[in-house]
């Protein structure tokens, strides 16, 4: 099919009037995007922070505040939280990489799971 | 209750209610509310203006808060306002009214029936101001009462307020009256005496004032000395971090700068949330009632307990106030609360998801075996399965027992013995993992997770799963920020029963790791992540299986494609676009005139894009004189409106405006009549029927509603289009020249001249019943005798073009590398963009191959050379791909001999070939170039040759059926089957592709010839149509109405906007369809009016008929 003149997808003029869920859209991060894709980790090597922060789901929810101080709020709370379950993931990992220790737990939970999926 | 002693008024004998004392002033027989109104307005005096006009039009400032930032008392908003002070004539007035017409009288006194205050005995008591009684006393001066006095006493009247004993305990009370005070939960106090319970409530009407006048909180406290203040003190307290020198051994730590930013932002959240404040609730001497509240910084009262109920209703209260006062959504302390807590759980659930995913990642690091197993299970190749031949948890055969020895685990298994191995198998040991945790399987996400050289993540990771399940709820929850104040309130829920608990010290063994895991499960956290896990697993899953069953992204091109663009957006849900004409007549008069109607750059002022893009209506600006919109962009715009969810427009034929609309359809109706004429003869009764002529009416009637101001100017200036559908186009007129030798037209000469034909198309029921098909059936093609369109010639015409890409001997690569670049070269992509994985969009221009030819392929037996055919999906076992084994020619035949057949020892085989017919040709796009020079062109050396099943070949020896050799091969039996079975690959079934180099001839070619094509592409009828072209069913409006709905819709109060905000239209249609149903001469159905499912639209396919007539190949 023919075009006879060029058109864009951008719209020329900005509406006057929003709706209020225009208004909730716009206040939306303009990249935020629903085809996020994870990039890859490594579940047994990388750090807590490391994983965490390959998801970028931090910046997602940062962009989801409006008041600078709010960001920064949610920085020191995201990264203290973060640093405060660090620990307990790292020292649980590292339990789990005694193949003993490890064969024992799977073998608990094959009991446990043996018999379909737990409701 | 009060009046409990309450019946009907007194009544005189004309059946008015009789009022004791004097008839009434006439200005009293005012209605109450012209009476309020007058009062309401008040003067300018400053003293006497009221504050809270009801027309709610002040120019003054109406705050009610000190300089110092508290709010005012009620004792001044009293005194400002006139219809409230105690000495105001107005009042009386008020109470003369009330105090006969408005409450019941005792029918024995004919007086006011007993008040609250007369029977509480406390009406005397100075300085609450619910110690009123109201009724007919109340006009007296002793009982003076204002308006709101007397709305407090219907407070205190109601059923959460029942009247008390003077010096009765709330508990003496309860135990007298216990049913009725159940529900009350403000006086749970049994300590509380009657007064002390009246001010409550009066203090209770105090706090709500303040709530509701946006009261500023205090200044922020002094983080350096208090730390943390408001929202975020609350968030880091909950977790524990509140330390803030140590976190994150001090780098976290915050300095002087941010801690003012903190405090910045603490503060506006405060003086956002409306809240009362203890500081000034206690300044207040007159309330000493100790209430128990939420503070300005959100915490509740020292004075009350946390989870108290009265603490609960303050926040729910207040929750519901600030969602109303907000200016920005996004910084509600709700849903910043909201955020913080979900942000919580995320962390803790996806280090949770992360744990697993070690868990698994460890031990299959470790067993090799345990990975190949897992490995061999989503293997294409053929395996024999312990247990039959299942996929799924079981180990392959060889894995099992190892070697040749294949019996042996047989024989477990017909003695039911579990193997070790079998139980602990990869598969299995996901699926127990997958079963301990409660979570549906299959794991479908998919990631790069690699463990010892194995991708782990092809098989299984819950961190991404985990990822896509909680953001996705997380956006939807928070995106509806009216709703922050709940997931505040689930995230906290949440968060603080936290999944990934403390961990157990390694030094504990195995006991400790294993009680750990098992109470995980017990833990709402952890229920959270199962269904966070299984949301986004099933989100996907469902992308893949979108993404691979149905043709990726083109099929998401063809169901909505942006307007002007190919870039696909699947969020259908847009406003439809019209488009409506704006001639240059009408824009040079609009000019000509000042009238503002179209601005300088021609524009029309309407908001709207002149030419505009995006989803809405657009006004169309033709360059020179047109009276009408092009052809091509109304069809632009048509197959726009196409990919709508559901199209329905009307198309103005003289214009081709375009009236789309998004409304309710409320009926729709179709029927069709036939005449006839009775013929009666001699000796019978009843009339022959001679047929004489069919009719068809559609009724169809829906509801346009607008939502907004610029809803309500297109749904006026559609109906306005509308109207115009009922009345003719007409001429210019008779042309004349006036004295000054200027041209004009004459007044009222025009004429009408086209007929308002329109076409309306809604969905698939109502469309036209055109396509090129039926009109090629009404040009006689296929009729021994009508036109041939395809020419089928014999196989030698063109298979020395065929043979010529084939290496043969004497061939330099060189040679056969140009000619087949020759014959790429000659295909056409008949779609742009070309995209994979199959496209049955090429045609050839040279006879070489075509779509439709019948062709021989070689024979394959590796799975290598060959195609693939893509098996069905069945049930839960996805669709696989599969290699084309077995079928062709065999390799020991030539295909060029005439006999096509081959002796081994005494015998002579003979072959007729498996026959494919080729459906399309695909090609893989490749990028070339940098930067600017970049673009995608097709690369055509690797080209794939689509296929689908024609015929199956035979195999004789010495002429005799068999069934053995290369043409009866289980292999050839397996592919033959699958062949013959439908799958999801359109168009044609079951297909596969072969590269063009396994072609060996072709048995059948067809092309079309360019005349025939042309003669049928070309004729008066088809270009009839493609004149007055469109989606929709030709034909003529012979009734409209419309139904303003007065009693359901809203009506636009605006001056310039006075009307309902919606109307229902009600369309009466008559059609004139393209091609006239009915039977042809061969008795098949001429062109079917519901082009609806692939029966009836097969009829309509176009097929080679879409061929250009002037590429290279057709001429």
């Amino acid at each position: 099919m023919t075009q006879e003149r060029p058109v864009s997808d951008k719209k020329t003029n900005e509406k006057k009037f929003k709706s209020f869920e225009e208004k909730i859209l716009d206040q939306f991060p303009e990249d935020f995007k629903p085809d996020y894709k994870p990039q890859d980790f490594d579940a047994v090597n990388d750090t807590a922070q490391e994983i965490i922060a390959k998801t970028g789901v931090k910046e997602i929810f940062k962009k989801m505040m409006i008041e600078e101080s709010d960001k920064k709020g949610f920085d020191i709370f995201w990264d203290a939280l973060v640093e405060k379950n660090a620990e307990k993931f790292h020292q649980l990992r590292e339990g789990l990489k005694d193949d003993e220790l490890r064969r024992e737990l799977l073998k608990k939970m094959i009991e446990a799971g043996k018999y379909g999926k737990r409701k | 209750m009060a009046n409990e002693n309450s019946s009907s008024p007194t009544r005189g004998a004309d059946g008015r209610i009789q009022v004791p004392g004097s008839d009434m002033h006439p200005d009293r027989k005012k209605t109450l509310r012209d009476y309020l109104k007058g009062q309401t307005a008040g003067s300018d005096d400053i003293s006497t203006a009221n504050e809270f006009p009801i027309d709610g039009a002040s120019d003054r400032d109406i705050s009610n808060a000190n300089p110092d930032g508290t709010p005012v008392g009620p004792d001044i908003i009293q005194q400002a306002q006139p219809h409230f002070s105690l000495n105001n004539e107005a009042r009386k007035i008020f109470n003369d009214i009330s105090s006969g017409a408005f409450f019941d009288v005792n029918p024995d006194t004919g007086n006011q029936i007993q008040t609250i205050a007369e029977r509480t005995g406390i009406d005397d008591e100075p300085g609450l101001k619910n110690d009123q009684k109201f009724g007919h006393q109340a006009g007296t001066e002793t009982y003076v009462q204002t308006v709101s006095e007397q709305v407090s006493s219907v407070l205190l009247s109601n059923r959460f307020s029942p009247p008390q004993v003077a010096d009765e305990t709330q508990l003496e009370f309860e135990q007298r009256n216990q049913n009725t005070i159940d529900n009350q939960k403000y006086f749970g106090d049994p300590s509380l005496t009657n007064q002390e319970t009246r001010r409550k409530m009066a203090k209770l009407g105090v706090e709500s004032a303040i709530a509701a006048s946006g009261f500023i909180g205090r200044d922020p406290v002094d983080i350096e000395k208090e730390g943390l203040s408001g929202i975020w003190a609350q968030t880091f307290d909950t977790f524990n971090i509140s330390d803030l020198a140590n976190i994150g051994n001090g780098n976290y730590g915050i300095d002087n700068n941010v801690g003012d930013r903190l405090r910045d932002g603490t503060r506006r959240i405060s003086e956002k949330a409306v809240l009362p404040t203890r500081e000034w609730l206690e300044r207040d001497s007159e309330i000493e009632v100790d209430l128990k509240y939420i503070d300005s910084e959100g915490r509740p009262s020292e004075n009350g307990e946390i989870g108290d109920k009265e603490n609960h209703a303050y926040t729910v209260m207040n929750s519901m106030i600030s969602q109303f006062i907000q200016e920005e959504l996004f910084t509600n302390r709700q849903y910043i609360n909201g955020l913080n807590f979900m942000a919580a759980t995320f962390i803790q659930n996806i280090l949770l998801a992360a744990i697993f995913d070690a868990l698994l990642a460890l031990e299959l690091a470790v067993q090799k075996e345990v990975r190949q197993n897992l490995r061999s299970q989503y293997d294409n190749s053929p395996v024999q399965m312990a247990r039959g031949k299942a996929r799924g948890n079981y180990v392959p055969l060889s894995d099992l027992v190892g070697g040749n020895s294949s019996k042996a685990g047989d024989i477990m298994e017909l003695f039911g013995l579990p193997n070790v191995k079998d139980l602990f198998n990869g598969p299995a040991l996901v699926e127990f993992i997958l079963n301990f945790m409660g979570i549906n399987k299959p794991i479908q996400a998919k990631t790069n997770l690699v463990v010892a050289g194995f991708k782990l993540g092809d098989f299984i990771s819950f961190v991404p799963s985990y990822l896509i399940g909680s953001l996705q709820t997380t956006i939807s929850a928070l995106k509806d920020p009216m709703s922050a104040g709940f997931f505040f309130n689930l995230g906290r829920q949440i968060a603080r029963k936290s999944a990934l608990e403390a961990a157990p010290s390694p030094q504990g063994g195995a006991l400790e790791y294993i009680r750990y895991f098992f109470d995980l499960r017990d833990q709402s956290g952890f229920r959270f992540f199962v269904t966070m896990v299984n949301l986004g697993d099933n989100a996907i899953g469902q992308f893949f299986a979108k993404w691979e069953n149905y043709g990726g992204p083109a099929i998401l091109n063809e169901t909505k494609i942006a307007w002007g663009a190919s870039s696909m957006s699947p969020a259908s849900v847009t406003a439809t676009p019209s488009m409506f004409l704006i001639p240059k007549s009408f824009r040079n008069f609009s000019q000509e005139i000042e009238s503002g109607v179209v601005d300088a750059e021609g524009n029309f002022v309407s908001g709207r894009s002149l030419n505009g893009t995006g989803d809405t209506d657009q006004f169309f600006n033709p360059e020179g004189n047109d009276s009408r919109i092009d052809g091509a962009t109304a069809a632009l715009l048509e197959e726009k409106l196409n990919s709508e969810y559901m199209p329905f427009y009307i198309k103005d034929m003289r214009t081709n405006e375009i009236i789309s609309f998004h409304a309710f359809l409320d009926t729709y109706s179709d029927g069709f009549s036939a005449t006839y004429s009775g013929i009666t003869g001699m000796g019978r009764i009843e009339p022959a029927h001679i047929y004489e002529s069919s009719q068809r009416s559609i009724g169809i009637s829906f509801t346009m509603i607008a939502f907004s101001e610029e809803d309500m100017d297109m749904l006026y200036w559609k109906l306005n289009k509308l109207v115009t559908l009922m009345y003719p186009q007409f001429s210019k007129g008779t042309q004349l020249i006036g004295p000054d030798q200027k041209k004009f037209y004459m007044p009222f000469s025009q004429i009408p001249t086209a007929s308002p034909m329109v076409r309306i198309r809604i969905g698939d029921i109502l469309t036209n019943n055109f396509s090129k098909a039926s009109a090629a059936r009404m040009l006689g093609v296929g009729y021994d005798e009508g036109p041939k369109i395809v020419t089928v010639d014999a196989t030698q015409t063109r298979s020395g073009n065929l043979q010529s890409l084939i290496p043969g001997g004497g061939d330099s690569n060189k040679a056969i590398m140009q000619r087949r670049e020759n014959f790429v070269k000659s295909l056409t992509p008949t779609v742009d963009p070309f995209v994979g994985p199959m496209t049955l969009s090429m045609q050839t221009n040279v006879n070489f191959v075509s779509q439709g030819d019948i062709v021989r392929i070689r024979m394959n037996n590796t799975k290598k050379r060959t195609g693939k055919i893509i098996t069905r999906q069945a049930g839960l076992v996805p669709a696989t791909i599969k290699p084309t084994l077995g079928i062709g020619i065999p390799n020991n035949v030539d295909v060029n001999s005439e006999s096509k057949s081959t002796n081994v020892g005494l015998s002579t085989y003979s072959y007729t070939p498996d026959l494919f017919r080729i459906i399309g040709f695909e090609a893989k796009p490749t990028t070339v170039g940098e930067g600017d020079d970049k673009q995608e062109i097709i690369d055509y050396s690797n080209i794939k040759v689509w296929l689908a099943f024609f015929s199956q070949g035979t195999t004789t020896r010495n002429g005799r059926a068999v069934d053995t050799g290369d043409y009866a091969s289980p292999t050839r039996v397996n592919t033959i089957e699958k062949l013959y079975k439908k799958s999801r690959n359109k168009p044609d079934g079951l297909c596969f592709w072969v590269p063009m180099t396994d072609i060996m001839g072709i048995e059948h070619a067809t092309s079309p010839d360019p005349e025939a094509l042309k003669f049928v592409q070309e004729n008066t009828i088809v270009k009839a149509f493609e004149n007055n072209a469109g989606e929709g069913m030709a034909g003529f409006l012979d009734n409209l109405q419309l139904d303003w709905q007065l009693n359901t819709l809203m009506w636009d109060t605006t001056p310039g906007r006075r009307a309902p905000q919606g109307c229902k239209v009600t369309l009466g249609f008559k059609p004139i369809h393209d091609i006239t149903p009915g039977l042809d001469a061969d008795g098949f159905n001429r062109a079917p009016v519901y082009k609806v499912g692939n029966l009836s639209r097969s009829i309509h396919k176009n097929g080679n008929l879409n061929l250009k007539t002037d590429s290279p190949g057709a001429q």
